[in-house]
């Protein structure tokens, strides 16, 4: 398999595990059976940034995630049109149920006694900066691109072709490799969204093998600029340069600190031939812009942070004001106050 | 005496307060519509367990795999179709919404999950609805107004 190199962590906030342990279940009908609708919660807009954390919730959020390619020139200097790219999504420092990693398939009913399995999962789409997912996804399967993949490949493509997800044939995997095409010139900067669950084999026997509870998760996102273009300065309708992207540039580094892989000192090369190029990507992903999430919407959303929440409340409040003194007005209206009527 | 003539006025004042009847909200909505138009949009986009799906949710969501009216014992009760006690109890929930409501627009089910822009507040959830003009938002307010139909 070619040497992957690095790039990029995303870093995460709070959310929760699949209760989604096939990723059929994506594509499944949310009323009649235990399905999504077609939501694969990549955090994305188009799902409102809704990721893992609707269901899995009070996660400690000690794992890691990182997104890895192939040609790492694709988060350095940028993405080329029409090129296909071979992706690698890894949970970093996993713990929920790895105890029993090492098992892989031997586990839950195919073992006896009965076990938990260690089950993971992910999700992740690439949009471009109007919010639609971009590029073709396809499985990596023997070494290869796979458009027609085998049953028991390790990921999923959502029937509409927007995401990709675990497909849930294995267990004890903390790892998924999957190919991304990208689009042809012009689509500007995409920005890749992922999110992933450390499942924590449901709640330990076999009435319950998976559940939403005390799983562990990560979520983030990574702008990724076309190759020889510069970004624009306010990229998906959001901030610019509010700590996010500084974010990311610093978990790129400190990735690139702690692995010490070939690939990784690849990467650092080919920074330092072409440091005009790189300093560019860098100033592109400062500039990053910072999708905020709906959880963090939450305060700004509070009745008490608007001066007028429900106008008909400040009616009926005017009401009893103008019955118990005498007096109107004074509420944004000429005239008011005792004796100026 | 005079406490006593006080606390008679009181009383007899406390007598001509009267709580008058609030239509059930409920009772002017078709469950038959809800079911087809409403329920599977909740069920899509709200049934979450950190969402609705949960019990203390005023909007209240049972999905299979998710809130279950009865705690089950498997996962196999999880995942199981909906009863229709879970049907009507997500109809009566939604329905709920209604009450005192006499501009349809200023129902939460359609007001808060709008964005900002359009008037939309309060949701932890962001904005569900792109706009006023959304199926989703459309088939809603149409339920709403009486006026939804089921597809044939």
């Amino acid at each position: 398999m070619k040497r992957l190199a690095l790039v990029l962590v995303l870093l995460l906030a709070p959310a929760t595990a699949a209760a989604f342990p096939t990723g059929e279940q994506f594509d499944l009908d949310a009323l009649n059976e235990d399905g999504a609708g077609g939501i694969a919660f990549t955090g994305s807009p188009r799902f409102q940034g809704h990721t893992c954390a609707v269901c899995h919730a009070d996660a400690p959020h000690r794992i890691g995630l990182s997104l890895q390619a192939d040609k790492p020139e694709l988060f350095t200097e940028g993405w080329e049109p029409s090129t296909q790219y071979h992706l690698r999504v890894v949970i970093e420092d996993a713990w929920a149920a790895s105890q029993f990693t090492a098992d892989g398939d031997r586990c839950g009913f195919n073992a006896m006694p009965y076990h938990p399995c260690d089950e993971n999962g992910f999700a992740l789409e690439l949009d471009n900066s109007r919010g639609h997912p971009v590029g073709k996804l396809t499985a990596f399967v023997a070494n290869a691109c796979a458009t027609t993949p085998p049953p028991d490949a390790g990921v999923r493509v959502l029937a509409d072709g927007s995401a990709v997800t675990h497909k849930g044939t294995h267990f004890g995997v903390t790892q998924w490799d999957l190919c991304w095409t990208s689009p042809g010139s012009g689509a500007g900067v995409i920005t890749a969204y992922l999110t992933a669950v450390d499942g924590n084999g449901g709640n330990g026997t076999e009435a319950f093998p998976s559940d939403t509870i005390g799983d562990d998760i990560a979520e983030g996102s990574v702008p990724i600029a076309e190759m020889g273009v510069a970004p624009p300065r306010d990229v998906g309708g959001c901030d610019a340069g509010e700590g996010a992207g500084l974010g990311v540039a610093i978990a790129l580094v400190l990735v690139l600190a702690r692995r010490r892989r070939i690939a990784a000192v690849a990467v650092v090369a080919s920074l330092a031939r072409r440091r005009g190029i790189a300093a560019l990507a860098v100033v592109a992903s400062l500039a990053g812009c910072v999708h905020v999430r709906p959880r963090q919407r939450g305060t700004l959303a509070q009745r008490n942070m608007k001066f007028a929440p429900d106008p008909a409340e400040d009616e009926l409040d005017l009401h009893m004001q103008e019955s118990r003194e005498g007096s109107s007005g004074g509420y944004g209206s000429s005239g008011g106050g005792c004796g100026c009527n | 005496m005079y406490r006593a003539w006080g606390l008679a006025s009181v009383l007899f004042a406390c007598t001509t307060v009267s709580n008058e009847a609030v239509p059930n909200p409920a009772a002017s909505l078709d469950e038959t519509v809800f079911r087809c138009n409403v329920e599977p949009i909740l069920a899509r986009q709200c049934s979450y367990t950190a969402c609705h799906g949960n019990a203390g949710s005023p909007l209240r969501v049972y999905t299979p795999g998710k809130l279950r009216m009865h705690e089950p014992a498997t996962i196999d009760d999880a995942i199981a179709p909906l009863t229709p006690e879970e049907h009507h109890a997500n109809f009566v929930s939604a329905a709920g919404f209604n009450y005192g409501i006499t501009e349809v627009d200023d129902n939460w089910l359609l007001r808060k999950p709008l964005p900002a822009a359009d008037g939309g507040y309060d949701h932890v959830g962001g904005a569900i609805y792109l706009d006023r003009s959304e199926d989703q938002y459309v088939k809603i307010r149409a339920w709403l107004l009486g006026q939804g139909r089921c597809p044939p």
